[in-house]
């Protein structure tokens, strides 16, 4: 899994490749709670490359997801390819984790 | 009952009102209608008079109607309900001219009904093929039938063959304006319009073949001098056969069956949303009406008769695939059969009107056997079983000196790209069989490295056995899913063993290791609970196993545990 994070405005844009899973869960909570030290409050996770998450990624998901509310940001997952938003729609997450079509959409919604 | 797709206003089970279906069944017959070049063609090359060419293409137009009502049959054990012409095809010109010189009328008639008979002999036993028709050998006939036309509509449209080779800005005007009404029409207009895209555009060319002058006065005359009514001379009709050519007509027939084959496979994907493979016992009862199609043309003193692609091309166009349409238009050959005043149209039909027409359902043919084609995973056996058949029968028309020399009873083969393909496909697909097994097995060994073994495995095999792509990826997060758990559930390194069985019908994964079972729960558990307790990401991935695979079940025995996960294919 590769993890490319960038800034676009106030928000931090962090952009997933390949499979989020037991084995890479773990590098996406470390490098996440990285930028949150860092002050990052405005998520956008762009999930255009993410081929496939399984339950850990969804774990380490919900960790960030709490972690980032507790320091009183926000946050939002976008273009989730239908696959992986069938497991974020089945698991529930689709009902907890803000989830948009665009990173266009997703941004807006956190301006 | 088949779910109607989106796109079809009727479909084929549908009745369209009496004014809309006439109108679509005349559409259909500009099509069915070029196919009558053919039996013009062999009798020409034959060199039989004037007189008797004028009767046999009216023999087979009723031949050929009869024949397009017998197809949409859906009840009974003949027909495959569908909308689809039976016309001349042009896999019977070579070995009709070889009976017509050898024998004259009669040996052609004989041939064509003997062929016809051996196609329904194939129909009793091709629900047992399946294994040789899979979608990749389907589909690349499909578009291989709607590139053979090629030749003949590039020439018609750009007016090379009247103009030595040259292109002719005249007609290729006519034909531009032919193509653009009825693209334009199918694209952009709304409500029935869309329906008489095809005669819109025959119109306009028409009309502007008579504006630039390409439609002559002599046109016209000869229209006004055909007789409205005249019964086909019935003494050109009579039958005999000759044990010479048996060799090529069989060739002959196989080629037209497998082609037959991949149009109403065609036809049962266009009439239904959630197609997933042929329905073979439909394609034997639509291949024995095929059969019988030719059986009644050499009955009949017209010649041998197969589906039409073109006009299951039109239907797609249109979004109109009811079989009422090809009742009305079976029935309306059979009576312009005697009318030669109207079926004198097709005989002055401007060349580009009739390419510019062949070119828009020519489309649909193509997109329709290449999306049959990519309904499947590929592999490298697959791609060489496509671009090898392809390319060699592509080499038919781009060399056509090539294959001149080849014996008589391969010539039918080699006497059309489609036929060249037909046969290669089919031949790679069975030997690239070889090798390919319906079990495999995977160890797993404990590790980072393998998740990436679970996906190459899956998709490896998933390409091998041409499985639906959506079932191996479904597959593939469910094993994956349960390799982790089983690291979890254990509590150390484990070693998980996979076998995974596939057929056309089901996809099979056995997982064993040593440990206790997995719970697989009806519901996740909360947000709060995955965060507290370590358990609950357990339940979570046996939750998620549970939802991407059809049936979970789980054997325990000496410390083992063997999960058996099905997906239905």
């Amino acid at each position: 899994m590769e993890l490319n994070t960038h800034a676009e405005g106030s928000a931090l844009v962090v952009v997933v490749t390949g499979r989020m899973d037991a084995v890479t869960a773990q590098a996406f909570v470390d490098r996440l709670r990285e930028e949150l030290a860092r002050g990052a409050l405005r998520v956008v996770v762009d999930c255009a490359g993410l081929e496939y998450v399984s339950s850990a990624g969804l774990r380490g998901i919900l960790t960030i997801y709490k972690e980032l509310n507790h320091k009183g940001g926000t946050q939002a997952y976008c273009a989730l390819r239908e696959q992986v938003r069938e497991v974020f729609d089945v698991s529930g997450f689709a009902s907890i984790i803000p989830i948009h079509d665009t990173r266009e959409a997703a941004l807006t919604a956190l301006a | 009952m088949p779910r109607k797709p989106s796109n079809l206003v009727y479909g084929v089970d549908d009745r369209p009102p009496l004014g809309v279906a006439l109108i679509l069944a005349i559409q259909h017959l500009f099509f069915l209608g070029v196919g009558l070049i053919i039996p013009v063609m062999i009798l020409r090359g034959i060199g039989a008079p004037p007189e008797q060419i004028g009767s046999v293409v009216s023999l087979s137009m009723i031949a050929a109607g009869i024949a397009t009502i017998i197809q949409s049959l859906n009840r009974g054990p003949v027909g495959s309900g569908y909308l689809c012409a039976q016309g001349n095809d042009p896999t019977i010109i070579a070995f009709s001219i070889m009976a017509g010189k050898a024998g004259g009328l009669p040996l052609i008639f004989g041939m064509t009904a003997l062929s016809g008979f051996a196609e329904c002999l194939l129909s009793r036993v091709l629900h047992r093929l399946r294994t040789i028709f899979p979608a990749e050998v389907t589909g690349v006939i499909l578009a291989m039938v709607g590139l053979t036309l090629l030749p003949y509509t590039i020439a018609d449209f750009f007016g090379v063959k009247e103009h030595h080779g040259i292109i002719h800005g005249g007609t290729t005007a006519v034909g531009v304006v032919t193509l653009a009404v009825i693209c334009g029409i199918n694209v952009w207009s709304k409500g029935k319009l869309r329906f008489y895209s095809v005669l819109c555009g025959v119109a306009a060319g028409f009309a502007s073949a008579w504006l630039s002058g390409m439609l002559t006065d002599a046109d016209i005359n000869r229209l006004s001098a055909a007789p409205l009514l005249a019964v086909p001379d019935l003494s050109v009709i009579g039958w005999s056969f000759s044990p010479a050519l048996i060799v090529p007509v069989l060739v002959a027939t196989l080629s037209s069956t497998l082609k037959s084959v991949a149009t109403i496979t065609m036809c049962q994907k266009i009439n239904d949303a959630d197609w997933k493979r042929p329905d073979m016992e439909n394609v034997s009862r639509g291949i024995l009406a095929d059969g019988l199609a030719s059986v009644i043309g050499g009955a009949l003193g017209g010649m041998g008769q197969s589906l039409y692609a073109a006009t299951v091309g039109l239907s797609i166009a249109t979004g109109a695939t009811s079989r009422i349409i090809a009742r009305i238009m079976g029935g309306m050959f059979i009576v312009l059969a005697f009318l030669p005043k109207l079926s004198a149209v097709y005989s002055i039909m401007p060349a580009p009107v009739m390419g510019a027409a062949l070119m828009f359902v020519i489309a649909f043919m193509i997109i329709s056997g290449i999306q049959i084609m990519m309904s499947r995973m590929i592999d490298t056996r697959k791609t060489f079983i496509i671009a090898i058949s392809l390319m060699f029968g592509i080499s038919v028309d781009l060399f056509p000196a090539l294959y001149k020399t080849v014996h008589p009873w391969l010539a039918p083969i080699f006497s059309s790209s489609l036929s060249v393909t037909t046969v290669l496909a089919l031949l790679l697909n069975v030997i690239f069989r070889i090798g390919i097994a319906s079990r495999a097995t995977l160890e797993l060994s404990p590790g980072a490295a393998s998740s990436d073994s679970i996906f190459t495995f899956m998709d490896s095999q998933g390409g091998k056995w041409g499985a639906r792509r959506e079932v191996i990826q479904k597959a593939t997060a469910a094993l994956n899913e349960l390799y982790e758990a089983a690291q979890a559930v254990t509590g150390r390194p484990t070693v998980v063993s996979v076998e995974a069985c596939f057929d056309e019908l089901n996809l099979d994964l056995a997982a064993r290791y040593a440990g206790p079972p997995l719970e697989i729960p009806s519901a996740p558990p909360g947000q709060d609970e995955l965060l507290a307790d370590e358990r609950a990401l357990l339940r979570l991935s046996g939750f998620l196993i549970r939802r991407q695979a059809d049936k979970v079940r789980i054997e325990e025995k000496e410390g083992s545990c063997t999960v058996h996960l099905h997906f239905e294919h």
